[in-house]
């Protein structure tokens, strides 16, 4: 089988040059007509020509990052995106415009207008509805390779070894300091990577989580060190300064690029330092954790 | 004069910090830099008017003191760095240190 759909690929492939380079080029249509012919999904017909030396034309503006390998190696792998708000939106479609093979999206909320200002998926046609359905129903038509696992449900204690189950990377697009706490310790236990991502106001943060790591119990105040006592999630100043357009794509870029370093083994990550940005007074700073 | 005003100066300031007299010693005045993110610019009480400014302190401070000093609610603080180290709250500081104080954020 593989055989043949490598075959069928040379046939429908065409020489071009991409960053300097000349690959054996395949089309989103011979993608498709190869998985239709061949009963398989076009991830698998991308993963097969990579694997190949072909390169899926969706894919060449990658390449020179990424390399053949990197791309094969992120449709292999699976992440799964906590909070699909104004970082997790961002962070959902960066992964699939990258080609992230499996992406699980956990979110319980609905769309509201202030979400208007900076939520990648929220328009007005769309208040009222899910937000998981609608970032499911847009992603899937940015690339058809990934597979979109939408999960309507808030992350507890009790659900999330589950949710993380398989996860190559969990991204960290929560609203809270508890969750997040919670969120660090249920990646602890389910030995995964976590991408810890925040905003307020002019400010972001981000960092990367191996299991054992002390993370975000290095950063947090005394006061939020004993999560969802009374009941109540501990929230940072982001209550009083809002967030803008701005910031939520900022750490989503951030955050999607450590994803994609975990995965790919490439470059260098944020493990053990938080970089933190102030981008309306400039500060640049990596604070160690 | 101007010594003596300094000493004077020196043990209300320790005084108010509780220390005991006797531990009260000369320290010469001490130019910080400090770096105060933008969104616990307005927490502060007085409100700080810049986000970068430089600082005489005139005896000896921890990162604490100065997060008082300055106003900030400490609740609001998550990580203090001290020439791009992050430091503990009774880290002492020194002349000519550059502090950069960074607030909790847990937005998504």
């Amino acid at each position: 089988m593989k055989e043949n759909i490598i075959a069928e690929l040379e046939k429908l492939s065409f020489e071009r040059i991409e960053g300097g380079r000349t690959y054996r080029s395949i089309s989103l249509e011979a993608t498709e007509s190869c998985a239709k012919k061949f009963g398989v999904t076009t991830r698998e017909v991308s993963i097969l020509a990579l694997e190949n030396g072909f390169l899926p034309l969706k894919y060449a503006k990658n390449i020179g990052t990424l390399g053949l390998g990197g791309q094969e190696k992120l449709l292999r792998s699976k992440v799964t995106v906590l909070g699909a708000g104004g970082i997790g939106g961002h962070v959902c479609m960066l992964l699939a415009r990258m080609g992230t093979g499996q992406i699980v999206i956990v979110d319980k909320d609905i769309f509201d207008e202030t979400n208007l200002n900076r939520q990648c998926f929220a328009t007005e046609e769309v208040l009222g509805q899910s937000k998981v359905d609608v970032a499911l129903s847009l992603l899937s038509k940015v690339n058809s390779d990934v597979e979109i696992v939408t999960r309507k449900l808030e992350a507890d204690s009790k659900n999330l070894p589950s949710l993380l189950k398989d996860a190559d990377v969990v991204i960290d697009a929560l609203d809270t300091l508890s969750d997040r706490l919670m969120l660090q310790d249920a990646c602890r236990n389910a030995g995964v990577v976590m991408v810890h991502g925040a905003i307020a106001g002019s400010c972001v943060q981000v960092t990367t989580i191996y299991p054992g790591d002390s993370g975000l119990r290095s950063l947090v105040p005394q006061s939020a060190t004993s999560p969802r006592e009374n009941g109540t999630k501990v929230r940072g100043i982001e209550v009083e300064t809002g967030n803008p357009a701005t910031t939520p794509a900022l750490a989503a870029a951030i955050q999607v690029q450590e994803a994609i370093k975990v995965i790919t083994g490439l470059g260098d990550t944020l493990r053990g330092r938080m970089l933190f940005l102030d981008i309306e007074n400039w500060t640049i700073d990596f604070v160690e954790l | 004069m101007t010594m003596a005003l300094s000493k004077v100066r020196y043990r209300l300031l320790f005084a108010e910090n509780g220390f005991h007299r006797n531990s009260i010693r000369q320290v010469e005045n001490m130019l910080i830099h400090v770096k105060v993110a933008t969104v616990l610019l307005k927490k502060a009480n007085p409100p700080l008017p810049k986000s970068e400014f430089s600082l005489n302190l005139d005896g000896p401070c921890d990162v604490a003191s100065l997060v008082e000093k300055l106003g900030i609610p400490k609740n609001l603080v998550g990580s203090i760095t001290v020439n791009k180290r992050r430091k503990s709250p009774d880290h002492v500081l020194s002349e000519g240190d550059t502090i950069a104080i960074i607030p909790a954020i847990s937005g998504g």
